[in-house]
């Protein structure tokens, strides 16, 4: 009796150090991952994975694009069958017209200018769209619809043309089969060589990781203090050969003055609203006109 | 089991990609909910610790490709994750609103307090909620309010979500 006893409470605690011995396992498994991944050792492994997906991603939005388009066919549809009733309505008819017009006229408008910007770009470039975004809140990736087989390459920058303005976006960081992911300037990891347009002192601008937050500018000399005004452009200095010279970065919206630190710091508000952006240009390496540092 | 989390992680992969294609369309104050959380959440629960750390070990190393988020950040995570609400199962009636609701709520909140932890381990090299900013809070009360439809849709998969034998 005692035997049996023994037998039927037994098995318990072995399952529960099963699980607990798994869970340490696991834990220390991804740990460790996180640990090499920090110091960029498993790059390739994650441009193996994001290979996996990619596609997947695409035809999502591919997928959704046509029911967005089959739900507003049948809303058009529907629509114009209204029209139709009340045809008798002549001005009516008309003003729709009219203002159907006045639609494709500034369709027709906003493609001729990306398409001015596009045969004024000095850079080879190569045009992507942004079909996606980072699932995680914390991270502002977005994805891009063009990968390898577009000849789009780890960290080429991306840049966009947004009310007459050229601005930088960002830059890509990982790159799939026909998808890349692209790490844009306010990002917490975004870190960009710059200098004042007009007054040429240099500094690093880094992200704060809201798209709505303004840029910070580093390392500036202090005796730039007082050549630096508010609305001045900031543009990337071409150092270290990865970002094109001369791209519209910002404008300071503040400047931060301290006497015990060795450097000044600006904040800028970014040259491109993120939240509009659709179009992306991504700029062929080895046509950036950069400096290597 | 491993019938379970096979299934369990095709259905995270599946929401991590709606996050990432769909939702985001649709963000509020540039906030999505997590729904690969909710179903993570939903798999430890009714499963119990064993399947909910092994996945959300698997599906968070999955989830880690479509992230800019470092390699091993949402394995880790989520390993966590799921061992402490598996550790939960039976504890209360699951209803179809209330329980739901605090169990989101709740995992959401703990992976915030997980990701700071992971932030101050790797010494800021990570990002990581602000509490006092509306991010987070957004993302609670979305993932709350979220939590009863996606029990309700998982309900509908018990029959591969939950084996007969659990541990």
């Amino acid at each position: 009796m005692r035997g049996m006893a023994l037998r039927t409470n037994g098995p318990a605690p072995k399952r529960s150090n099963n699980t607990l011995y798994v869970f340490l396992a696991l834990v220390t498994i991804s740990f460790s991952c996180l640990l090499f991944s920090t110091r960029s050792f498993v790059i390739d492994v994650r441009d193996v994975g994001f290979s996996l997906f990619s596609g997947i991603r695409g035809a999502i939005q591919g997928v959704s694009t046509s029911v967005q388009k089959t739900i507003l066919s049948v809303k058009e549809l529907s629509r114009l069958k209204e029209e139709y009733d009340q045809l008798v309505k002549q001005l009516e008819r008309y003003e729709e017209l009219a203002r159907n017009a006045a639609d494709i006229e500034q369709e027709n408008i906003n493609l001729k200018k990306q398409l001015n910007f596009s045969q004024n770009l000095i850079f080879k470039h190569i045009p992507a769209q942004i079909i996606g975004k980072d699932p995680d809140n914390l991270f502002s990736s977005f994805v891009i619809d063009k990968g390898i087989k577009e000849g789009i390459k780890k960290n080429m920058a991306v840049i966009a043309f947004q009310d007459g303005t050229q601005g930088l976006v960002g830059l890509v960081v990982q790159v799939g089969r026909h998808e890349s992911m692209v790490m844009p300037v306010y990002d917490y990891n975004s870190y960009v060589s710059a200098r004042f347009a007009q007054s040429l002192y240099e500094g690093i601008v880094s992200g704060q990781g809201d798209s709505n937050g303004p840029l910070v500018m580093k390392y500036i000399k202090k005796r730039a203090k007082d050549e630096i005004q508010y609305g001045d452009r900031v543009v990337t200095s071409g150092l270290g050969g990865i970002y094109p010279k001369g791209i519209e970065i910002g404008r300071v919206s503040k400047i931060i003055f301290q006497e015990y630190e060795t450097s000044l710091t600006v904040e800028l508000e970014p040259s491109i609203d993120f939240s509009r952006l659709e179009y992306v240009f991504v700029i062929e390496k080895g046509n950036t006109g950069a400096d290597d540092e | 089991m491993s019938k379970t989390i096979g299934w369990a992680t095709v259905l995270i992969i599946i929401a991590g990609i709606i996050q990432s294609s769909l939702l985001s369309k649709i963000a509020i104050f540039h906030v999505i909910p997590d729904l690969s959380l909710i179903i993570l959440v939903y798999i430890s629960y009714v499963n119990g610790a064993m399947t909910g750390q092994i996945t959300g070990f698997a599906s968070g190393f999955l989830l880690d490709f479509l992230s800019l988020a470092p390699l091993g950040f949402n394995a880790l995570s989520r390993t966590i994750i799921g061992s402490l609400i598996g550790l939960m199962k039976g504890t209360f009636f699951l209803d179809i609103i209330i329980f739901p609701v605090l169990l989101c709520a709740g995992a959401t909140i703990v992976k915030a307090i997980i990701i700071s932890i992971i932030h101050f381990l790797f010494n800021a090299n990570t990002p990581t909620y602000n509490f006092a900013s509306n991010m987070l809070w957004i993302e609670v009360a979305l993932n709350a309010i979220a939590g009863p439809f996606v029990f309700a849709f998982l309900k509908l998969f018990k029959k591969v979500l939950t084996p007969r034998k659990e541990n």
